[in-house]
């Protein structure tokens, strides 16, 4: 069968490519303490959230990087799991190469609220992955619950123009002419799949609503 | 109101111990950027209904009209603003039906009771302080120079794009054996105006298998403007001419499929024919959920020859033949209502999703191309017809790592004459029933309604169809250890969905007495007539690789093939 090789080793080259650069490196984690009482609500946590080295070298040449945070409240049910409240907000960063700060920046509900400027991506990495405290919480009293927490990390308004012209700027420093080029392959393979926006999830145990 | 300052002040202290414990060792900058304080200043020297340098209440019941400024506060809101309110250095209470109908500005200083309140317009706060001096009753900013990240702020904060003329280059369109990659060059207008966008392109479409090898050139054009009123929500009118290659189906597969598909491995799972003319377009985006659209165009239809554009694999095969379809004028009605209930649209795990399309078109068809004996008599002179296409998703989640979702597809003739052959359809390849092969089915086939011979290319002819898909999904995590003991790095990690699957579908005609396929306008086709198939693959979320097998067929041998994303 042919096409059927073909179609599997393609498949394969895909799997290679998109796992190489998860392999020796951290990932990043997320997780959701469900709360311990009616009156307080769950604890978002987060670890690694630049493990993606080339999401570390996106900020550091400047591109504005989004971290959209996803809470979802999950009521186990008969047939279906209904999906009972959520809430989002978002993390945007950017690095100031004329101040050498990194900003940061929150987006929730519309209101907009500036965190502050760091010196280092690390110093910065630490408040975006600060335990938060959400208001998201069960409303029947003695069902079943589960916390959903989705991450997409993403780097704003990086058209090829500007891939391009970081490649010629020689961004990626120490390569090879061929490392770069497989480099370069593989970026626009990951783009072209939608590989650039990157998803994480996590999922807290399943929890009776306290009283 | 003592325990609410109490709160506020509180808050503060808490707040400010928290970030000088950061400050110790995270150097965070407290300077408000300079393009707000600028901002702020001349909001607070502008406004004239209430400006105020002390502490200020406005009890419930009471309406200020008009802007209201507060330096070195705090403010205590329980009744109405009209205006905008613009807090320096100062926190903001809101009690609970405080209403501000324009925008709450903070500036060194701390929203509490948000919730219970209603902002008409933007909420921004910033907790760096605003550092001034006074002249008169004027205040001035003192800033520090801090350049360029505060263009970004600013937009980001804005919710829009910068305005800009710049050259457009981009994909057209997929790859396919008509064009070769379409690429679009040209320049853009854009303007941010505050209330929404004006937006102007002009872009001549260069077509790699064709533009730069012809004798004739082979360049199409797509020139567009368009109003946008509102950011989030609002509408957009729009004007468009073209001279574009479209594709019959762009339902079964996504742009990236197809394109990929025909790159790759030479098979185009499309077919394609020109359109040139223009139409005008109006969209409303009213909630998060719905936007509708119409649009009325005047275009010409026209075949369009299959060229051969390199590929990376089976260069020495032939591409199947894009079929000659209708050629003609039409003016054509459309509507759209897209309804999306989806917690996700990546990776959607509860909701809806429903694309409802109408389209009323009138015409004349010059010159019809060929189909299969019996699907119609020759369709040249004056046409009316009446279409539609109805998308059902459901996405349902059964455990806290299991899924099941159903879609329901519906479409084709709904009045009028015959469909010319750009408006048919087919329930054929790896987008509907993966079981069977595409554009092989054996007479008749009721996966693109052809009985004897086939015409060349093999077009969809379907002038009805039905889909219906089911899967279930559940989590699959792999991860292969370094081997090193407790080490939080492993050699190998992907996290997927192990996917189980069915399909059921097909097509038939409506307006071909006499032959097989013919189902009549009032009727369904039996069940037992109908193309199914199950399967099982692995989605890693970007990808997903499958086996399905066909059942109404036994005889079909068992298909592999890769989707991009989720097939649905």
């Amino acid at each position: 069968m042919p096409r059927t090789a073909r179609v599997l080793s393609a498949a394969l080259a895909l799997v290679v490519a998109g796992a190489a650069p998860l392999a020796a490196q951290r990932r990043v984690t997320l997780g959701v303490t469900p709360p311990p009482s009616a009156s307080s609500g769950p604890i978002v946590t987060s670890a690694n959230l630049f493990a993606d080295p080339d999401m570390r070298d996106l900020v550091r040449s400047g591109f504005p990087a989004s971290l959209r945070f996803r809470l979802e409240l999950w009521r186990v049910g008969g047939l279906f799991n209904d999906l009972e409240g959520q809430q989002e907000w978002e993390l945007i960063i950017q690095y100031d190469p004329s101040a050498q700060r990194y900003r940061v920046v929150q987006r929730q509900n519309g209101r907009v609220e500036d965190v502050g400027s760091f010196a280092t991506l690390a110093t910065a990495q630490s408040i975006l992955e600060r335990p938060l405290r959400s208001q998201l919480m069960p409303e029947r009293e003695g069902a079943r619950y589960y916390y959903n927490i989705t991450l997409d990390i993403e780097a704003l308004s990086v058209s090829d123009m500007d891939q391009l012209e970081r490649w010629l700027r020689g961004a990626r420093s120490g390569g090879t002419a061929a490392s770069a080029l497989g480099s370069g392959v593989r970026t626009l393979m990951l783009r072209m799949l939608g590989g650039e926006r990157q998803h994480y999830t996590g999922r807290s145990p399943t929890f009776r609503a306290p009283g | 109101m003592m325990n609410a300052l109490v709160a506020l002040v509180v808050l503060r202290v808490v707040a400010a111990s928290s970030a000088m414990a950061q400050q110790r060792d995270t150097v965070a900058t407290n300077e408000l950027p300079r393009d707000v304080a600028r901002e702020v200043v001349a909001l607070y020297n502008a406004t004239t209904a209430l400006r105020v340098a002390d502490q200020v209440e406005i009890p419930v019941d009471s309406v200020v009209r008009g802007d209201v400024a507060v330096l070195d506060g705090p403010v205590i809101v329980a009744g109405r603003i009209t205006g905008r309110l613009l807090a320096i250095n100062a926190d903001v209470l809101l009690r609970k039906g405080a209403r501000i109908d324009g925008d709450l500005l903070v500036v060194g200083g701390e929203v509490e009771g948000s919730e219970g309140a209603t902002i008409g317009g933007e909420l921004r706060v910033y907790h760096p302080p605003l550092r001034y001096t006074r002249e008169g009753e004027q205040l001035v900013a003192v800033t520090k120079e801090q350049p360029t990240i505060e263009q970004w702020w600013r937009r980001l904060e804005l919710g829009g794009k910068p305005n800009s003329n710049r050259l457009e280059i981009a994909s057209a369109g997929a790859y396919n054996r008509t064009e070769g990659l379409p690429v679009k060059v040209g320049p853009v207008l854009y303007r941010d105006q505050g209330w929404g966008h004006l937006r102007i392109a002009a872009d001549a479409i260069l077509r790699t298998g064709s533009s730069f090898s012809s004798t004739t050139a082979d360049v199409g054009h797509l020139v567009r403007g368009e109003v946008r009123v509102g950011r989030r929500y609002g509408v957009t009118m729009a004007g468009e001419l073209f001279d574009v290659v479209n594709s019959v189906e762009d339902w079964h597969l996504s742009d990236m499929e197809a394109g990929l598909a025909a790159f790759v491995f030479r098979r185009d799972y499309r077919d394609y024919y020109e359109r040139h003319g223009g139409r005008l377009l109006a969209e409303v985006r009213a909630t998060e959920h719905v936007d509708f659209a119409l649009a009325y165009g005047d275009e010409r239809w026209g075949a369009r020859p299959t060229r051969n554009p390199p590929t990376l694999f089976n260069g020495e095969k032939s591409w199947r033949d894009n079929p000659v379809l209708d050629a003609g004028r039409f003016h054509r009605a459309e509507a759209r209502l897209r309804f999306d209930t989806r917690n996700d649209t990546f990776n959607p795990l509860t909701g809806w999703y429903v694309v409802a399309e109408y389209e009323r078109s009138t015409g004349v068809i010059t010159s019809a191309g060929p189909t299969s004996l019996g699907v119609r008599l020759l369709p040249t002179g004056d046409t009316r017809y009446q279409r539609g296409f109805l998308d059902v998703r459901r996405y349902n989640r059964l455990t806290p790592s299991a899924t099941l979702n159903v879609r329901g597809v519906l479409g084709g003739w709904l009045g009028g004459d015959p469909l010319p052959l750009e408006r048919r359809l087919s329930i054929d390849g790896p987008g509907t029933v993966p079981g069977f092969d595409f554009r092989a089915g054996s007479a008749p086939d009721v996966g693109t309604c052809s009985d004897g011979a086939v015409a060349s290319g093999r077009p969809a002819q379907c002038e009805r169809i039905a889909l219906a898909q089911l899967e279930y999904r559940k989590d699959l995590r792999l991860s292969v250890p370094t081997g090193e003991p407790g080490a939080h790095r492993a050699r190998f990690r992907a996290d997927g969905a192990w996917v189980f699957f069915a399909d059921a579908g097909r097509g038939w005609l409506v307006n071909a007495p006499g032959n097989p396929l013919d189902i009549g306008r009032q009727a369904l086709p039996p069940l037992s007539t109908y193309r199914t198939d199950i399967g099982a693959g692995v989605d890693f979320t970007v990808f997903g690789v499958y086996v399905a097998k066909a059942l109404s067929s036994p005889k079909e041998p068992m298909n592999v093939f890769v989707r991009l994303r989720h097939r649905f």
